[in-house]
């Protein structure tokens, strides 16, 4: 094996140790000490109403979209806009309602908790609050930790029911499908769906949480190595997002779960 | 002996920062450790309260040798011993000044409550020159005035350790002078240890009963303030003389 893929091998394996070795102090953080009630609010008042427009916004617009697609689609086919009701819960309720909510809160709490921490690192506050008896992980990670998990759930549901309103609007205004038909086709949706949904954030938030965290705190070399991180954060939480998104439905569908 | 260093060393990469450093600091006094810019004394610093670890060597603290404490909870022990001020200041952006001081009173000392400890911070605000500041955001504040806000968090919890990196460092020469006296009052009143990083030779001879020059990795001399004074090493002499000429060469051009 040449000597440069060999490296990058044991690049990979270091950082998955390393990564392991912060969510098992996050963890054992979290059983061992107080969280402090404080930081955690507010760091999932941050996380949670910050992402509030942005989700919102993007997740009606998904909505929207989907309707519009596939009653345009089911009308070449069928010659009238069936089903737009389910595509669009489906495709909502399992994986963009998850998948876009924890993209943009990626985006948009990732990067900041990335290049928070990563200024706290290169202006040595970092070291600071190791010398004032204070440990980071405790003070720093844990709150944004939890607020994560908090949170990304609980906006996954809020764009869910903003995702769905957006397909009813086009499915009633511009498809001209009944109102009742397309709620009954929600309605009639196994709330395994929305589980399959909700189960796939826990993971998601662990991912954008813990990405942030890792590379917030491994920050070196300034200014430009702030700005590095937060890319690193943003762009590494988002590819794998999507790749634990495909396992996981595999595996959830597996089990018989949505 | 109440903190010793052993046979330190430290690279960063390709770059050899600590080789084979060696020094003893006793109960009481005042070590500064001299040395020219980028030779590692804030590295050093930073491995007497077990911020970096040796590649090899051993520091030892109280007895202790922090450089095996596998358990954080011991090396938060020790670290607990320690006041330090960072060469930066490193206040903490997101707390005002008053809870910036008061940040370790509040996590280290349980009894002191909450009324209490804005208290102290103020006093401690007071004693390096600074009022009615505590309600400020660290963005604020001047260079010299954070380096003070950092001054006042390192001592407010009277540490039995005190590392000063650069304590005077953008200070005008008067304020730098009530820092010097506070720094030799803390020494008096509670016998504090202190270890102080300096390149203002003035404030050096003042404060110090003994200093240690780190040169190329290593301390090439250690003693007290009048045999610096007077030394024979010219590597010493020529830098608290503060001469160009002689046998340390500051690299100007890579390719000389
Ligand atoms: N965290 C780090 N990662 C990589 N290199 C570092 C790190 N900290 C310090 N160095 C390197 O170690 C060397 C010594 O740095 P140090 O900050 O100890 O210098 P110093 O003696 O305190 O200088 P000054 O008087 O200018 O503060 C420098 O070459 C610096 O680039
Ligand atoms: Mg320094």
């Amino acid at each position: 094996m040449p000597g440069y893929i060999k490296e990058r091998w044991f690049k990979i394996i270091e950082t998955t140790g390393d990564v392991t070795l912060l969510v098992g102090d996050l963890l054992k953080s979290i059983v061992r000490d107080k969280v402090d009630l404080n930081l955690f609010l507010a760091q999932a008042g941050r996380i949670g109403v910050d992402s509030l427009p942005v989700v919102g916004v993007t997740s009606l617009f998904v909505g929207m979209v989907l309707a519009l697609q596939s009653g345009y689609s089911f009308k070449n086919v069928f010659n009238e806009p069936l089903f737009v009701g389910t595509v669009v819960g489906y495709s909502i309720f399992k994986e963009l309602g998850p998948v876009l909510t924890a993209i943009v809160v990626a985006g948009r709490i990732g990067a900041s908790i990335a290049a928070e921490l990563g200024t706290m690192k290169v202006t040595e506050q970092i070291d600071a609050l190791y010398t004032l008896g204070t440990n980071p992980i405790r003070y720093l990670g844990v709150p944004r930790f939890l607020g994560a998990f908090l949170m990304l759930p609980v906006l996954t549901v809020y764009a869910d029911f903003i995702g769905i309103f957006g397909g009813w609007m086009i499915s009633t205004w511009k498809l001209g499908i009944p109102s009742m038909t397309y709620l009954d086709e929600i309605y009639g949706m196994d709330f395994d769906v929305i589980l399959h949904g909700v189960f796939k954030t826990f993971v998601f938030a662990g991912i954008v949480a813990t990405t942030a965290c890792y590379v917030g705190f491994r920050t070196y070399g300034g200014a430009e190595g702030v700005g590095r991180s937060t890319t690193k954060a943003v762009v590494v939480s988002m590819v794998m997002i999507l790749i634990s998104d495909y396992f996981l439905s595999a595996f959830l569908v597996a089990f018989g779960i949505g | 002996m109440a903190i010793q260093l052993c046979n330190l060393y430290k690279n960063f990469g390709p770059n050899k920062v600590l080789q084979g450093m060696s020094l003893d600091i006793q109960d009481g006094e005042t070590m500064t450790i001299i040395g020219g810019s980028g030779c590692g004394k804030s590295v050093c610093l930073k491995h007497i309260v077990g911020l970096l670890k040796p590649d090899k060597g051993e520091v030892i603290v109280d007895g202790i040798n922090i450089t095996a404490a596998e358990d954080e909870e011991d090396l938060f022990a020790v670290q607990n011993k320690f006041g330090f001020l960072f060469q930066g200041a490193a206040l903490f952006d997101s707390l005002s000044v008053g809870d910036n001081v008061a940040f370790g009173l509040r996590n280290l000392k349980k009894d002191v409550g909450d009324s209490q400890a804005r208290r102290i911070a103020r006093e401690k605000l007071a004693l390096v020159g600074l009022h009615d500041v505590d309600h400020l955001k660290p963005a604020e504040l001047s260079g010299g005035m954070k380096k003070r806000v950092g001054l006042a968090r390192a001592i407010a919890h009277e540490p039995k350790y005190i590392i000063y990196d650069e304590p005077t460092t953008g200070l005008d020469p008067i304020t730098s002078d009530v820092i010097n006296e506070l720094i030799i009052d803390l020494q008096k009143k509670l016998s504090v240890t202190s270890i102080a990083v300096t390149h203002d030779m003035v404030s050096a001879y003042k404060i110090s009963n003994r200093i240690a020059m780190l040169y190329e990795g290593k301390i090439i001399e250690v003693g007290t303030t009048q045999q610096i004074k007077t030394t024979g090493n010219p590597y010493v002499r020529q830098f608290v003389t503060g001469s160009s000429q002689g046998p340390i060469k500051v690299k100007l051009r890579e390719w000389e």
